[in-house]
């Protein structure tokens, strides 16, 4: 008998009422603040964050913050604008271009992009994606530079060590600085943030250490993004926002979450993951869900391949001695 | 996607004349002399284990011990082309060339030699029945 999907197991509104519990008396009763700060990128997750939080809260007691910089899309802050509308939150508004400038993040950034693409313009479109794909090869995870012209024309480049690392660590500037932002706004109030991060991108490791992993708590961190879609038809957040294609919204040409890291959709990545928890093995996977072993065996292994990889991130700052047993495991098998 | 497939080997082969200017733990004492599986064992143990070659095998799977992770892997493809003077293609970055000390061992070697090597080949797609 087929298991069933995780479509029927999941129950939207009882999620949102234990996390509306939990979400105040977090805020309330451990972190003893008084609200809490969202920031808005106009997607999917943040968007239900911000609504958890106001009926949690009540309206009075969230502030959306939308942090656009040159190579945002335009949409995020439309749909930004939007989100607080109707759930009747203030918006505060933070352009943060002139920040990064003076931080040297595009300039840092771009002279890496020039040893690739020599003409190179700023301004022109390009960005970053993986090159694997799991369903269909076994290669291994290395990322590659796309450059977009005016035409749409791409032309791609797999990216040396150094080249991807300067364009990583200079992007990882914008994450970093909206933490920044989003903790003024925090402190300024006596809020808490509220981090925006999902299971998919925590556990494997797509978001940077002390930028928007930097938050006072994760409401949504345990929940597989298929889930998030059904929490955001039960939340009512706007169809343009649930239809919107997850995106990065950091390099300048728009890449979607998909094709810059996880590489198989969603809702397939989720189904095996959910699979595997349940402690299920290839050939059993692969049966359910209509793949060959091969293809189930390899979305297992990059599963398990980021989980361990990014182990890092997801630790707290080490203090010596260290702990043990329980930390000892975690450490090892980082 | 204008992928420029005919140029792309020609561009990939000045890149990586550019890439032999980066870091890499040999580049000083790049040592031509030395045999292929000495120098990466060498490399590794220099770059990723800090000097500390205890327990490593030329056959272990150096991804599942824990010893490369996939920013290690940008960096042992960028090493082996600059040190070996070889380019390698999108479609050989594969655990079967790259794994273990021993493969990346064979795998350069038959670069150098003009050899054929292991490649991927596309499984033809499934339908995402969760789409």
């Amino acid at each position: 008998m087929r298991k069933p999907s995780m479509h029927q197991v999941f129950n939207a509104e009882q999620t949102s009422a234990e996390l509306e519990r939990w979400i105040r008396s977090s805020i309330q009763q451990r972190l003893k603040k008084r609200g809490a700060v969202v920031g808005l990128s106009g997607g999917i997750d943040s968007s239900v964050v911000a609504s958890l939080c106001c009926r949690a809260l009540g309206p009075q007691r969230v502030v959306g913050i939308a942090m656009p910089e040159k190579d945002s899309s335009p949409e995020s802050l439309t749909l930004a604008r939007r989100l607080a509308q109707q759930l009747n939150i203030e918006l505060a508004i933070e352009d943060l271009t002139p920040a990064l400038e003076g931080l040297g993040a595009y300039h840092r950034r771009d002279a890496a992009v020039r040893r690739i693409f020599p003409d190179y313009r700023e301004g022109q479109g390009f960005k970053i994606t993986l090159q694997s794909r799991p369903l269909e090869s076994n290669t291994l995870n290395v990322f590659q530079i796309t450059r977009v012209d005016e035409q749409g024309g791409e032309e791609s480049v797999r990216l040396n060590y150094a080249d991807y690392a300067q364009i990583v660590a200079a992007s990882n500037m914008k994450q970093r600085l909206r933490m920044t932002t989003l903790y003024f706004h925090a402190e300024q109030r006596n809020y808490a943030v509220a981090g925006t991060g999902n299971k998919n991108e925590i556990q494997l490791g797509f978001f940077v250490k002390y930028g928007d992993g930097g938050s006072d708590l994760a409401p949504i961190g345990h929940l597989y993004k298929s889930q998030i879609f059904q929490l955001a038809e039960f939340l009512r957040i706007p169809g343009e926002i649930i239809s919107r294609k997850p995106t990065t919204d950091t390099y300048p040409a728009e890449v979607t979450q998909e094709d810059f890291f996880f590489r198989v959709a969603f809702s397939t990545l989720d189904a095996i993951w959910e699979e595997m928890e349940n402690g299920r093995d290839a050939e059993t996977i692969a049966q359910r869900l209509q793949l060959s072993p091969q293809q189930a065996q390899r979305v297992m292994n990059d599963i398990k391949q980021k989980h361990t990889n990014t182990q890092y991130l997801r630790l707290p700052p080490l203090t010596f001695p260290p702990p043990a047993p329980e930390g000892r495991d975690e450490e090892q098998s980082g | 996607m204008r992928n420029k497939a005919g140029d792309e080997k020609d561009k990939r082969a000045q890149q990586n004349g550019g890439r032999k200017q980066l870091t890499n733990a040999l580049a000083g004492e790049r040592k031509y002399h030395m045999p292929i599986q000495e120098a990466i064992r060498k490399y590794i143990v220099e770059n990723f284990l800090f000097g500390d070659a205890t327990g490593l095998q030329d056959d272990d799977p150096l991804r599942e011990k824990g010893i490369i992770d996939s920013t290690g892997v940008l960096e042992l493809i960028s090493f082996l082309e600059s040190h070996f003077s070889i380019v390698i293609e999108d479609l050989e970055i594969i655990p079967e060339n790259l794994d273990t000390i021993a493969r990346m061992s064979a795998f350069v070697k038959a670069k150098q030699e003009g050899k054929p090597v292991k490649h991927w080949e596309m499984e033809p797609q499934q339908e995402d029945i969760h789409a």
